[in-house]
């Protein structure tokens, strides 16, 4: 029995490894917040969402499969909640079984503590059965529609009865028959519980049998004898006991799996109402497999930044065919990495099966999302900046395919522009000649203006806008590199005109 | 009826076997596959064919067959073994042959006279070369191995033999025991039939077994023991159980209960699960319930244990042959050293036959390693330093000279373990050696403990010098370490004079270990050997003891200077 949420023929494993990129991604894009949502307080919430989104998806008919769940998800939030809750709740079960998995030296202990778990797994069994079978007109998705029949087929009332029996037979055993044969030093060996094929007591059965057994019995003070026996009774119950212990595990895993696979969804839940609670517009993105990058997006926030303020959040526009970098420059605090931000987290939202924050999201299937991103503490010149930021860059070159997206913010000035444009242009030109593609926040405007003397048909350049009384929108919108920086405008704003003018 | 079979080697030679012969079925399959002919044989057990009643079988082997002398491994046939001394010989500690030998005799106490008790001629050195030859083929390796594994479970079946309570797990145990035996004696009798052997100890034992093993005794042994245990494998039996009700009984149709339950949860199984099975501790002995159970088996099934009991009595005690025994004990000395050649082999360490000298004493070895550092190194995984000398006309003495902790004493250690392990007819760990026959090795080494008493030491050390002088010889090998090291310098240059005089008097091979150069420029005998820094950094050992005269101060200047103590730099500290 598979539970099929997360991808059509295979379960959703939170072992998988995040890849190398993982961590820098997290950090430069905010993610964190992002995660927190989607839990709303639920750790293994976060932890299965952390998982997922991280853990990109690179097959289209995947990515339309977790999307068409997440689409009745979001459309019926309240039947994924009941779902959750009802795996939960199995799960919890488990634990009212104390002494279920705990190290025993007595095979008929884990044989009875897994008969009574397993007759209340049944129980939850049955409820799933009932629960899903409530919803199921409402589900468009085949994934869910898929689960509620295999719920059908394979929990049947009859097997669910056929279940009962078994458990009530192995909980109520007065005798036990073993069989055995002759191991070394002549020890029985190999003792293998019996189920009788035939009906009636086994006492009535052996005594029609006549002659062919010999019988003696175990004096009632003879407590080594006693101990001795049980021994021999747990050796032979040991096989069954362990088959029905791994059975009572698989149920659970089940349940666990379930559970797990809902947490995506569940995630997704959150993370959607929250956004629509601010009034801002969540899609299903639209994500193309082709060779050719084109890009296209309406009101695309940083979802990271809405979490973290109440102050209304920009959202930018845009669109390019064939594209290869995009170069963004302009005014500090002017938005940029705002908006590279937004670009990367949607890359990665979308790939996982989830919406993006945006009107509409259109794009490609990335096949491999890094990060580059200058660190406050990496801001200045010192000695080995430099050369720990090359060295960061070319661990992320091993993790780097043809048609790979990387997002650089404000690389390689840790060293003076000269050196560090020339680098940057070395490193830029090789990966886009080997189809990798980056979006590149930069102040290296000797390495900007360069690029665009160029007039490269899949090169485009933005801006953070500056209004021509010189505030800011915090938009990102088409415009070439600008020869100096705004850092004037910012210290004027902090440290006001006459300080400034000192310059 | 003759059945002759051949195989890739086309020289076949008759050996006579009685009413049957063993033949691997893996074999017969292998060449009957490549399109070979071979006559039909029906299986007779575990893998072997019967070739018919007194059928003759053609080896590929050379020399299987005729009068089959066989004694005993360690020494040519025809020699009386040699006496052993019972002690550990003097030297053994100061070279650290006592912790090789506690290694590779630690399960195999009857090996220790072995190491103790040097050969005395090139011949019987040369009868084990051939043997240990033989052996570093990994064919007739594994099959020894294999032997020597088998005979070890034989004695660990006969242990219990004696250790059981109830008789007729004696007897199990002792039917276990010569159903090992047998198996273990024909198989190697088998596998060295179809290799190609040159030395004279395992041809001859391979003629000896096969004639063994062909031999009436042996063989119904292998029927009646086959028969017993294929009666009682095929028991099977119920045991129902009902509160303190034992009953044993045939079989009926049941299923394994096991089996059903994991097909009625079969649709739940997932990725493999935890394991829930208890352990249960195993004791070899019954208790009595266990006892009673047997019991009801032997009334249900009486039959089996009746043969069961006639069998051991014809065969408890009395089913082992004595020079197979002592071919098991002996080959030991032989399988324990392949394994340290080949752990250290496996560091880089090269292991060679050395060439024996034994009318003149030019010796030499080159990349020679000491072989019990080279055990402790292997734990790290890297090879000690390799080292040479040589000796030729009428050098005799090698004094080796230098900074502490170079390697000196693992020098003189090594060119002691060589010669010892050459005259037991071992393979030395160097890549090529010359190695003197010597009658003594002779050795004083510098102890630790002896160093807090200086007051009387001097003394001590000339008594123990004198009696090694009293036992040396024309043909010994001295080692001597370090001696009259807390002496004073012009004490010690006059002592050491005086023993070298003696060493060179009596023609005797030494290795001199001192810090006092000036013994190694004495004579003509005498070579000096020094140990080497790395020319870079004085402060790193290489571990190299080259040929070549002393030092002289330079490397104890140069250290000095690193550490800003020669004269210029130490009155520069001085100056404002």
């Amino acid at each position: 029995m598979n539970v099929f949420f997360m991808y059509p023929d295979a379960d959703f494993s939170l072992d998988t490894p995040l890849p190398e990129t993982a961590v820098d991604l997290i950090v430069d894009l905010d993610l964190a917040r992002i995660f927190d949502a989607m839990a709303s307080e639920d750790p293994f919430v976060r932890k299965v969402v952390e998982r997922a989104v991280m853990v990109s998806l690179h097959d289209p008919e995947v990515i339309q499969y977790r999307q068409a769940i997440m689409q009745d998800a979001l459309s019926h939030p309240d039947a994924v909640r009941r779902l959750y809750q009802l795996a939960s709740e199995a799960l919890d079960r488990r634990k009212r079984h104390f002494y279920f998995g705990v190290t025993t030296r007595y095979p008929s202990s884990i044989l009875h503590e897994s008969a009574d778990l397993l007759t209340t797994m049944t129980d939850m069994l049955r409820q799933l059965k009932a629960e899903v079978g409530r919803d199921r007109e409402a589900f468009g998705s085949p994934g869910l529609t898929q689960f509620a029949a295999m719920l059908d087929r394979e929990l049947s009332d009859e097997y669910l009865a056929t279940l009962a029996h078994y458990l009530g037979d192995l909980k109520q055993r007065d005798s036990v028959v073993l069989r055995a044969r002759l191991g070394q030093g002549l020890k029985s060996a190999g003792y293998t519980l019996l189920k009788s094929t035939k009906s009636g007591r086994w006492i009535d059965r052996l005594l029609r049998r006549g002659p062919a057994h010999y019988s003696f019995q175990i004096p009632d003070r003879d407590q080594g004898g006693i101990t001795a026996l049980s021994e021999i009774r747990d050796r032979g119950i040991n096989e069954v006991a362990n088959a029905l212990a791994q059975s009572a595990e698989h149920v659970l895993g089940f349940f666990q799996q379930l559970k797990t696979e809902l947490a995506f969804y569940l995630g997704g839940i959150h993370l959607a109402e929250r956004l629509r609670e601010r009034g801002y517009p969540v899609c299903l993105p639209d994500l193309a497999e082709s060779e050719a990058w084109r890009l296209s997006f309406g009101s695309l926030r940083d979802v990271g930044l809405v979490l973290s303020t109440g102050q209304p959040v920009v959202g930018n526009d845009g669109a390019a065919q064939d594209l290869s970098l995009l170069v963004i420059t302009g005014a500090n605090q002017g938005g940029k990495s705002t908006f590279l931000r937004s670009l990367g987290q949607a890359h990665l939202m979308a790939q996982a099966g989830l919406f993006v924050a945006a009107e509409h999201f259109a794009s490609n299937i990335m096949a491999g999302l890094a990060s580059h991103f200058a660190r406050e503490e990496d801001a200045s010149m010192e000695r080995g900046k430099f050369e720990e930021e090359l060295e960061r860059m070319s661990r992320l070159m091993g993790a780097m395919r043809p048609g790979a997206f990387m997002l650089w913010n404000e690389s390689f000035q840790s060293t003076n522009e000269r050196e560090g444009s020339d680098v940057a242009q070395e490193i830029t030109r090789a990966l886009v000649d080997s189809g990798v593609r980056i979006a590149f926040v930069t102040h290296l405007n000797a390495y900007a203006e360069a690029l665009f003397q160029e007039h490269r048909p899949d090169c485009v350049f933005l801006r953070a806008e500056r209004l021509d009384n010189g505030t800011r929108t915090y938009r990102i919108v088409p415009g070439p590199p600008m020869e100096t920086s705004f850092g004037v405008d910012l210290y004027q704003e902090i440290f006001g005109q006459q300080h400034a003018g000192e310059r | 009826m003759k059945c002759v079979l051949y195989w890739t080697d086309p020289r076949p030679l008759m050996a006579s076997i009685s009413e049957y012969t063993v033949w691997p079925v893996h074999r017969h399959k292998r060449y009957t596959e490549s399109g070979m002919k071979l006559p039909e044989m029906p299986i007779l057990a575990d893998g072997f064919y019967k070739v018919g009643s007194s059928a003759s079988l053609s080896f590929c082997a050379d020399d299987v067959g005729g009068e089959s002398m066989f004694e005993s491994i360690l020494f040519a046939s025809g020699t009386a073994s040699h006496p052993a001394p019972a002690e550990e010989p003097d030297f053994f500690h100061d070279l650290n042959l006592d912790q090789l030998v506690d290694r590779l005799a630690r399960d195999h106490e009857h090996l220790r006279a072995i190491w103790y008790a040097p050969l005395d001629s090139v011949a019987a050195i040369h009868h084990r070369h051939e043997v240990m030859r033989d052996l570093q083929c990994d064919a007739v390796f594994h099959s020894i191995d294999t032997f020597g594994r088998g005979m070890k479970a034989v004695h660990a079946s006969l242990t219990q033999v004696d250790a059981m309570y109830y008789r007729r797990q004696q007897q199990s145990w002792q039917l276990d025991a010569v159903k090992t035996y047998l198996r273990t004696v024909e198989s190697l009798a088998v596998e060295l039939s179809q290799v190609t052997l040159t030395s004279q100890g395992l041809k001859d034992l391979r003629g000896y077994l096969v004639e063994y093993v062909g031999s009436e005794r042996f063989r119904t042994m292998v029927a009646e023991t086959k028969e017993v245990s294929g009666l009682l494998d095929a028991l099977v039996y119920n045991v129902v159980i009902n509160g303190t009700t034992v009953v044993v009984r045939e079989p009926d149709d049941e299923v394994d209960y096991r089996e059903a339950v994991e097909g009625v949860f079969a649709r739940f199984r997932r990725r493999p699960s935890k394991d829930f099975r208890v352990t249960f501790s195993q004791p070899v002995a019954m208790n009595h319930v266990e006892a009673q159970i047997l019991e009801g088996v032997v009334r249900l099934y009486p039959e089996p244990f009746a043969a069961l009991a006639a069998y051991d009595r014809r065969y408890r005690g009395r089913f082992m042959d004595e020079p197979v025994m002592r071919f098991d004990r002996e080959i030991q000395f032989y399988t324990t050293y392949r394994e340290l050649m080949s752990r250290e082999a496996r560091l880089g360490v090269p292991f060679c036959y050395p060439d024996i000298a034994v009318d003149d004493k030019a010796i030499f070895a080159a990349d020679a390693c000491d072989v019990m550092l080279a055990e402790k190194l292997a734990h790290a995984g890297k090879p000690p330093v390799p080292n040479d000398f040589h000796l030729e006309g009428a050098e005799r003495i090698l004094v080796v000279s230098g900074p502490n902790q170079g390697g000196k004493t693992t020098f003189a250690r090594m060119v002691g373990q060589l010669h010892h392990l050459a005259r037991l007819g071992l393979p030395v760990p160097a890549r090529q050696a010359r190695l003197y026959l010597c009658d003594h090795i002779l050795t004083h080494f510098e102890r630790e403990e002896d160093t807090a008493a200086l007051r009387g030491k001097l003394g001590d050390d000339l008594e123990r010098l004198r009696g090694i002088m009293s036992r040396a010889g024309p043909r010994s090998l001295v080692l001597l370490n370090e001696i009259f090291a807390s002496t004073a310098l012009k004490d010690a240059t006059y002592l050491g004079r005086k023993i070298l005089e003696q060493i060179m008097e009596r023609d005797m091979l030494a290795v001199i270990v001192t810090f006092i150069e000036e013994w190694a420029t004495f004579s003509s005998a005498t070579v000096s050997m020094v140990s080497a820094v790395d020319p870079e950094d004085p402060t790193v050992r290489t571990f190299k003891i080259v040929r070549r005269p002393p030092d002289g101060r330079s490397y104890a200047m140069t250290l000095a200077e690193k550490y800003g103590l020669t004269y210029d730099l130490v009155c520069r500290r001085f100056v404002p």
